[in-house]
């Protein structure tokens, strides 16, 4: 049995999809994987997810053994022995007749440090190899990585989010400044509009918004634009962009024709203003749903930004794509390699 | 048929005299055919034979349906099992009052469809044909016959339209209120008009064009016989808006409109008044020669007529030197005898008609502004008596018979039967079709440099290609020649604002100008940054502007304008709808205010309008081979004596 850490700077790294991703895939070339999360937080529900996409028999409890509630407490009254005990104890349960473990880190390699669960812990004392994530914010990115190898030794790699010409710079860096350090890169997966959509229910919910018109499809809208300009300037912008909801006010009837006709996916229709029973006709006919919301278009913007921020890989949609994605820009045969598996 | 049936059936007929079933029936007593009442309660109604359906009823043409909304589609369905192949809707509550009248005004289509009912409405005021008494609304009042048929979008115009063309005495052949034209449209009444003997114009008023392509295809068709005066309302946001609220449809630009409706000959009026004017004028007229002479008895209103003449781009005959003579001959020594020929405040009407019919031989003359003032010596009744063949307009300021008042919005009509005199001349319009390889261009959709899209379709750019790095940028520079200019490539708009454009680079600066350009764009955060974009510089030339906006209505909407300021400041754009003759296109270039730019001033030598005018058409081409592409521009194209070059291209692709 070999076990993979796979680790992050950051939180919202992307952890949790990749994991997704790469379980599916060694499943399909045949190996028996097992999923564990030493030491999560309450309301951590990446666990029961991913459980159910690999389609795991491992009870919940098992592969999360410690969550908790309030950390400051938690530091206070947990025993460090009895944690690690309990860590062990369960990975070696999970671990039976499994060719290869996913150990999932925490919020960044770092916490739990406190209580002696921080990734850096958990891989000694698992002897896992390390797959680190790190999502692209700027070129210092490269420098954060280095002081996780200092600490934690050699590594694998995966850089999120990077596009661009700057693929072309990092892929000589992983070879000049990258290599030599002890870690090597086995991927760098690019933005992809379509992960970082929402669906309309997941938008409605976000905004607490009602339906004025349902959606009709499973569409992931992958970004939001406000409608406060003259419907002639509006219709190129709301063109210019894909799969897009439109912000605007409930009496902008003529914003939301042209938002319709150039195949916005979405009306958010702002300060409990409902549009002129003509414009529900046409959404209708044209399969647009619409949300009315009672806060103005501002507070809508900034709610649904947030909301944008944190997306998740849920869905068959974007794991079905995020599958393709990690299969496409991440090198798996040396990830098997690094860990030893035939 | 629609204008011509044998027998008419009004259900929702009723005695009811407050009910518009009533006023519909009673509208009816001077039709020439058989009228037949349908409603359940009754056997008789104003003395028509009442039916409790129109299945009862002996043989129908036309179902005039005046029943609530809600039953509308259930008797649809008996007159498509009766056969009846057209109706009139009157009632509302359709998709103009929201999602339940849409529901059933989609199911109304799927009925007329299956049966292939023709229908006018729903939420319309009627139909009438004045020439066999076919009077199928609830107007009022009855025009009496005329030759021109009016067609509107909105019922109450019309009953506004009627009463004021009483006032002049002139009537009407065909009025057709189209409703929320769910089933017909403009397109579908007017070629239905095409053969009509009684309809020599079609006037029309409209708030939205939903399939202009059709529109376009009919209109060029039917305008080379009939002349079409369109008014077109919804040209401003605040009147787009008001249009979108009131129809619930998609408001196209009203530029795309214009130009729609120039392409296919439509003459467009800019107000109710414009409108009546120029199709007034047209009931008479149809064809005018060059030249329009001025014949006044008083030297002021013939001035106004002759800047006006000017203004709107017509021409003042010269008159011949017989005609001179003749002038001479019989006018006093201080009358003017060149154009505008004035005939003096003390000429009687005889002395003025003498001039009128003495120009009216001018071979020169194809047309005539008559003006007079009444003086002591001369009463309009009197003037008024010349009797001569060529299209003139009546000007007798303060006479109630007269055309008009203002000599201004005279020479205005004029200027449309100019303008459609030429249009009907002109021959078919011949597209060049341009061959390139649309496999390429769909791969260079896919690439991240647009540039390679114009390769593909053969308009130039200059030499270019893609850097992403510092080091790969110098070489291709190197490639190049120096200096270069240097761009960004990714979804970063107003680039030159934000940074991350670069002209006249050297060699020692190639380097230091990427890695300038990446740190500008990384900035702004959000963005994504392809590379960075190396271009050879061009010197010299002109800057124009070519591009494409798909028109929800019209298709692709090609503009051209003069680059700069000419465009942001001055709006110097003209528009037309693709696909794009040559003729269309040269006209379009020739069209903006600052051609003379184009053509060289000072001694400058003339910009290649003909390179100009191919761009055009390539782009026109390719909206029309690529609906996928939303919008598009080249800003600038520089265009030199000879040929011309892309500078930069922006391109939406949905």
């Amino acid at each position: 049995m070999k076990s993979l850490l796979v680790s992050s700077i950051d939180e919202y790294s992307g952890k949790s999809g990749i994991i997704s991703a790469l379980g599916n895939i060694f499943v399909e070339r045949g190996y028996k994987i097992g999923y564990f999360k030493p030491f999560s937080t309450f309301d951590d529900v990446d666990v029961e997810v991913i459980r159910d996409i690999l389609s795991l028999k491992d009870d919940e409890e098992l592969i999360c053994p410690i969550k908790i509630e309030s950390y400051a407490e938690f530091m206070l009254s947990s025993d460090p022995v009895e944690l690690r005990k309990k860590v062990i104890d369960s990975f070696s349960e999970i671990a039976k007749n499994k060719d290869v473990v996913f150990i999932e880190g925490s919020m960044g390699y770092f916490a739990g440090e406190a209580v002696g669960l921080s990734d850096i812990d958990v891989s000694s004392m698992l002897s896992s190899k390390i797959l680190m994530v790190a999502k692209y914010i700027g070129d210092f990115t490269i420098d954060r990585l280095l002081s996780a190898s200092k600490i934690m030794g050699d590594m694998m790699a995966i850089i999120n989010l990077v596009t661009g010409f700057k693929r072309t710079y990092f892929g000589t860096i992983a070879s000049k400044i990258l290599e030599p350090n002890g870690i090597k890169l086995v991927g760098m997966l690019p933005k992809d509009e379509m992960l970082a959509g929402l669906t309309v229910e997941e938008i409605r919910k976000a905004l607490n918004g009602i339906y004025l018109v349902e959606p009709q499809e499973d569409v992931l809208i992958e970004n939001y634009l406000i409608g406060a300009m003259s419907p002639q300037t509006a219709s190129s912008y709301f063109r210019r962009s894909r799969n897009s909801a439109v912000i605007t006010g409930g009496d902008r009837a003529d914003l939301h024709a042209v938002a319709i006709d150039a195949g916005i996916k979405c009306l958010i229709l702002t300060g409990n203003l409902e549009p002129p029973s003509t414009i529900i006709g046409l959404a209708e006919k044209h399969g647009v749903p619409i949300i009315l919301v009672k806060e103005d278009t501002l507070s809508t913007a900034e709610k649904l930004g947030k909301a944008f921020g944190r997306v998740r890989i849920r869905g068959e949609k974007k794991l079905k794509r995020f599958k393709e994605i990690v299969e496409h820009y991440v090198d798996i045969d040396t990830i098997i390699k690094v860990l030893g598996l035939q | 048929m629609l204008f011509d049936p044998e027998s008419v059936a009004v259900v929702g007929a009723t005695p009811k005299k407050d009910k518009v079933g009533y006023a519909i029936l009673k509208n009816l007593q001077n039709f020439k055919g058989n009228v037949y009442a349908i409603n359940p309660k009754y056997k008789e109604i104003l003395g028509y034979p009442c039916y409790p359906s129109i299945l009862e009823a002996p043989k129908v043409d036309l179902a005039i349906i005046v029943v609530p909304a809600k039953v509308v589609n259930s008797v649809l369905e008996q007159c498509g099992q009766k056969g009846v192949k057209y109706a009139v809707v009157i009632s509302a509550g359709f998709k103009e009052s929201g999602r339940d009248g849409a529901k059933l005004e989609e199911e109304m289509v799927k009925i007329c469809k299956k049966y292939n009912i023709k229908l006018v409405g729903p939420n319309c005021l009627g139909i009438i044909n004045t020439h066999n008494g076919l009077n199928a609304t609830f107007a009022k009042t009855m025009p009496k016959p005329g030759n021109i048929a009016f067609l509107s979008q909105s019922g109450a115009f019309i009953i506004a339209v009627m009463e004021y063309f009483k006032g002049f005495d002139e009537g009407f052949s065909k009025i057709v209120s189209m409703g929320n034209k769910a089933v017909l449209d403009e397109a579908d009444i007017i070629e239905m008009l095409k053969n009509d003997p009684f309809t020599d114009v079609i006037m029309l008023y409209i708030e939205g064009i939903p399939d202009g392509r059709k529109f376009m295809d009919v209109a060029e068709k039917i305008s080379k016989l009939k002349p079409i005066v369109a008014m077109k309302s919804g040209k401003t946001d605040a009147g787009a808006r008001a249009a979108s609220s009131h129809t619930g449809s998609i408001a196209g630009s009203y530029q795309a409109c214009l130009a729609a409706f120039r392409q296919s000959g439509v003459i467009s009026a800019n107000s109710p008044e414009d409108l009546f004017d120029i199709a007034r004028l047209f009931s008479k007229y149809k064809n005018v020669e060059d030249g329009v002479a001025i014949v006044t008895n008083s030297g002021g209103p013939g001035v106004m007529a002759a800047d006006a003449i000017e203004e709107y781009g017509l021409k003042l005959a010269n008159f011949s030197r017989e005609t001179i003579e003749k002038l001479k001959s019989f006018l006093p020594a201080g009358a003017n005898v060149y154009n505008p020929v004035d005939v003096l405040g003390d000429a009687d009407a005889e002395r003025y008609i003498r001039a009128i019919e003495c120009v009216a031989e001018d071979n020169n003359v194809g047309s005539i502004i008559a003006i007079t003032v009444p003086t002591a010596t001369l009463s309009f009744e009197e003037a008024s008596k010349f009797n001569i063949e060529k299209p003139y307009v009546l000007c007798f300021m303060g006479w109630d018979k007269s055309d008009f008042f203002d000599p201004v919005r005279a020479v205005k009509a004029l200027s449309s039967l100019y303008r459609y005199s030429e249009f009907v001349k002109r021959g078919e319009r011949k597209y060049r079709e341009f061959a390139y390889d649309r496999e390429k261009v769909r791969e260079a959709m896919k690439s991240i440099n647009p540039f390679d899209i114009l390769r593909a379709i053969g308009i130039p750019t200059p030499r270019y290609g893609v850097a992403k790095t510092a080091e790969e940028a110098l070489s291709i520079a190197d490639k190049i020649g120096y200096p270069v200019a240097m761009k960004v490539l990714g979804d970063i708009v107003h680039k030159t604002d934000v940074g991350c454009v670069k002209l006249n680079v050297n060699r020692s600066e190639v380097k230091k100008a990427f890695l300038e350009i990446i740190a500008n764009a990384e900035r702004l955060g959000n963005v994504r940054i392809e590379g960075v974009l190396i271009q050879e510089m061009v010197e010299g030339g002109k800057e124009v502007i070519v591009g494409m906006k798909r028109d929800p209505n019209f298709g692709p909407l090609m503009m051209f304008g003069l680059g700069g300021i000419y465009v942001e400041v001055f709006k110097d754009v003209t528009f037309r709808i693709a696909p794009i003759s040559e003729d269309e296109a040269i006209e379009m270039i020739k069209e903006v205010k600052s051609y003379k730019l184009l053509k060289g001033v000072r001694g400058e030598k003339p910009s290649d309008i003909k390179a100009i005018a191919e761009v055009i058409m390539k782009l026109a081409q390719l909206s029309l081979d690529f609906p996928e592409i939303v919008e598009m521009e080249i800003n600038p194209l520089r265009v030199f004596e000879k040929g011309c070059s892309a500078l930069d291209f922006k391109i939406n692709v949905k």
